[in-house]
């Protein structure tokens, strides 16, 4: 390269080969020298390079470049070999998403180009030809530096170092890896430092240190210089990969040593690569079975889940041996453990998607699922959703707790409106009964007042003077519509004292049949068209009672009779003695009362529909039942329309028997 | 000469009112209830009624009623109300079945005879002028 040329570049690209210059020094490894002068090439900001680059080298008897050196960023896989007579070809449409430049790797102008390096722009613009120029001449410092590392070995050292194979030189009498490249540790897991503790057949799936021998006996006795067989790597979390082997034989002037080269093709170290690092990035566990239920691969995530340890089920471990171990632990409840293992393997045979959820003893749950696959076995995955059924329980436990408090309150308020209603109800018909008290007891008032008035307005026109025997009968009218006034306001003031609790008795030993005579006396008196017959000879002679309130109540019966009877004549009065009650009963042959009138006959302000058009404030009988439960006794009816009434009450002999005195009682008794 | 027919359940009060009624020169009939007071009518044929609503078997109004409806030939008999019920709604619903007045309780004489002879008045030219009554 001509002096001149390098003095038309700009300060920043001289800067550049300085410092490309300064890492490659002779004793650093090939690959750190590599890395660092891409480094420096791609971080050159006037030639907008993205970070990723590649170096394909041509190797004598092989067709094409051969991918010597790559660092890629996230999504650029490199193919292994380009061809370097048109190398975008080599490359799938739209590789980079942006321009990329493909510089050959040569000594000088004129000198073979040793191989090809791409380079790719940040954007999709390309870089001006001058620029291009720069890039060209940097890249034949990169050519130089790998020309010029010292000596055949020091090449061939580089080149197992860079190799995308597997490559173990290896000690043939003790099988001792003595070295192994970085492709190596990548694709085994294993560190430099742990490789070299180990020999090519550990790294093999069913492989005996003998076995290894015999395969490469043919290499050790000289017969060869090659051979090749197909094996399988185990890498250090435990899947498997398939292998071809190479071993060498390789005649140096430092003397013969051995190496194995394990090649993955292309195809399946892409796929490979793909998947582990697809694998690796699923959240759940995955597992892949071949068709006869063993583990061919499976993530870190799925041992986790599955709670098995990775070193007891290694890849090509059996799925009944898996299930079978969980199945001892009680994963799967109690039953018998062999039955519980067939079943899930027979399941999971079937070659039939499916998909369950459960939870382990740990309160973990974990949502399992199989998908078929086309060639046989089956990939299983597990995914943690007990967070998700956590919030689904809550959400659930939520909503009924909220439906519960929904049903609770709407039920709380129809039974507050049905006892709204009801009392609603109940005013309504207190208020009827009590407006039709007010009129009825404002027309009973008025009818004994209107006699009063009556007379005394027939006594003021009395014309042509007033004779004795008028002034008595009009005396007389004017007396008893006030006793019947006094009666009826003694009657209403009771029931008032009643309805508030205030009415007391004043107990005294009196005559029933006394009592009796004198009610008829008076009831005849006003009625002279009723005819009345007492028969009261058995009555005791003496009873403990309210003679005022009994009176009354004689009194308020009596009258019935005679009010609601207005053609039947005939009213029966009996007393009678049973035991220590003393019987009253009172007969009509009145208009009688309905089947279902009696049992409300004894409310306040009820009126029987028979009444219709008898006048009465619906208070009489009520103010009755009121004393004759008070004194402690009871008053029964039998009646039938159209048919009369008899009203029987039943009155302790004794008296009542007083609070006080039946607390006394149950005191002692204590 | 003018019969009236007194229809009242409480006889106190129905002998106040015959005696008024007698002295002022009435024939008087007398019922202690609808029913029977119906029947004399239909018997008796008075010149006015004086009833009291509120009494056994068949209340005034119905009475009237009774009258209105299956003996049209009686619907322009003065019909009075005599009665303790001294609610509106009452009054109202006595009107409103065909009668002349509707009088309460206490009963002022006064009125209740100048609304008599005031129908007595209007009879007696009815009858003088040849129209049926």
């Amino acid at each position: 390269m001509p002096q001149k040329t390098w003095t038309k570049l700009p300060p920043w690209a001289l800067l550049a080969c300085r410092d490309i210059l300064r890492a490659a020094t002779a004793n650093r490894r090939l690959v750190d020298i590599l890395n660092e002068i891409t480094d420096i090439i791609t971080g050159l900001s006037d030639l907008d390079l993205a970070p990723s680059a590649a170096l394909y080298i041509g190797e004598c008897g092989q067709e094409g470049h051969r991918l010597l050196y790559h660092r890629h960023s996230d999504d650029l896989i490199f193919p292994l070999v380009i061809d370097p007579e048109n190398i975008s070809d080599s490359f799938p449409q739209g590789f980079g998403r942006a321009s990329f430049y493909p510089v050959p790797l040569v000594i000088g102008e004129g000198e073979r180009s040793i191989g090809s390096a791409l380079f790719f722009g940040r954007t999709a613009k390309r870089m001006s030809a001058q620029k291009q120029t720069i890039l060209m001449a940097l890249a034949q410092e990169i050519a130089r530096i790998i020309i010029n590392r010292g000596g055949p070995s020091g090449t061939l050292i580089d080149l197992v170092e860079l190799s995308t194979d597997e490559i173990y030189i290896f000690d043939p009498l003790s099988l001792a890896i003595v070295r192994a490249n970085h492709t190596a540790s990548i694709r085994t897991g294993h560190s430099l430092e742990t490789l070299s503790r180990m020999t090519p057949a550990a790294l093999k799936v069913d492989m005996s240190e003998a076995a290894y021998r015999a395969q490469i006996e043919p290499l050790l006795s000289g017969r060869c210089t090659s051979i090749c067989f197909d094996a399988r790597h185990r890498r250090r979390n435990g899947t498997v990969y398939p292998v071809k082997v190479q071993a060498w034989r390789i005649r140096s002037d430092e003397g013969d040593f051995y190496a194995e080269v394990a090649v993955t093709t292309a195809d399946q170290r892409k796929a490979f690569g793909l998947l582990e690092q697809v694998f690796d990035a699923i959240p759940g566990g995955i597992g892949v079975f071949d068709k006869r239920s063993r583990l061919l691969m499976a993530n870190r995530r799925l041992y986790d889940l599955m709670n098995i340890p990775p070193e007891q089920f290694p890849p090509g471990s059996r799925f009944e041996d898996i299930l079978r171990y969980n199945a001892t632990r009680g994963e799967y409840g109690d039953g018998n453990v062999e039955a519980m293992v067939r079943e899930r393997v027979e399941q999971a045979e079937l070659g039939l998607p499916y998909s369950f959820e459960r939870e382990r003893a740990s309160g973990k749950v974990l949502a399992v699922r199989s998908e078929p696959l086309s060639g046989g076995g089956y990939v299983l995955s597990y995914t943690d959703i007990t967070l998700r059924k956590r919030a689904e329980k809550e959400l659930i436990r939520d909503r009924d707790e909220l439906e519960a408090t929904v049903r609770q309150r709407t039920a709380e308020i129809a039974a507050q409106a049905a006892a709204l209603e009801e009392a609603l109800k109940q005013e309504k018909t207190i208020n009827a009964m009590q407006r039709q008290f007010v009129a009825m007891t404002s027309h009973e008032f008025r009818t004994p007042l209107a006699i009063i008035d009556g007379a005394a307005q027939r006594l003021m026109r009395k014309k042509g003077g007033i004779e004795p025997d008028f002034l008595v009968d009009k005396t007389h009218q004017i007396r008893a519509a006030v006793m019947r006034m006094v009666d009826l306001m003694e009657s209403i003031l009771s029931a008032g004292r009643i309805d508030t609790g205030r009415m007391e008795l004043t107990l005294v030993d009196c005559s029933l049949k006394k009592l009796i005579e004198q009610a008829i006396h008076r009831q005849r008196m006003f009625s002279q068209n009723h005819r009345f017959q007492g028969f009261l000879e058995d009555l005791p002679d003496v009873i403990r009672c309210d003679a005022l309130a009994i009176s009354q109540v004689v009194t308020n019966l009596l009258g019935n009779a005679v009010k609601y009877a207005p053609r039947a004549p005939d009213v029966t009065i009996r007393g009678w003695r049973e035991g220590e009650f003393a019987m009253i009963s009172v007969q009509d042959q009145g208009v009688g009362i309905d089947a279902d009138d009696i049992p409300k006959l004894f409310q306040p302000y009820f009126r029987a529909r028979t009444s219709t058009g008898i006048a009465g404030t619906g208070i009489g009988l009520s103010l009755v039942k009121q004393v004759v439960t008070l004194h402690g006794g009871d008053i029964v009816l039998q009646s039938r329309r159209g048919h009369g009434s008899t009203f029987t009450i039943r009155l302790p002999i004794r008296g009542p028997v007083t609070v006080g005195t039946s607390l006394q009682l149950e005191e002692k008794a204590l | 000469m003018i019969t009236v027919l007194c229809v009242e359940d409480e006889k106190d009060v129905r002998e106040l009112i015959v005696e008024e009624l007698e002295e002022a020169g009435m024939h008087v009939l007398q019922a202690e209830n609808g029913k029977e007071g119906l029947e004399t009518i239909l018997e008796q044929r008075p010149d006015i009624v004086i009833s009291d609503i509120t009494m056994p078997e068949m209340d005034g109004i119905a009475m009237l009623g009774e009258l209105q409806i299956n003996y049209p030939q009686f619907s322009n008999m003065p019909f009075i109300f005599l009665t303790a019920l001294a609610d509106r709604e009452k009054m109202i619903e006595g009107l409103g079945a065909g009668a002349e007045s509707y009088l309460t309780k206490p009963i002022d004489f006064d009125v209740l005879m100048a609304k008599i002879h005031g129908l007595v008045v209007r009879i007696e030219n009815r009858v003088a002028a040849g129209l049926e009554f």
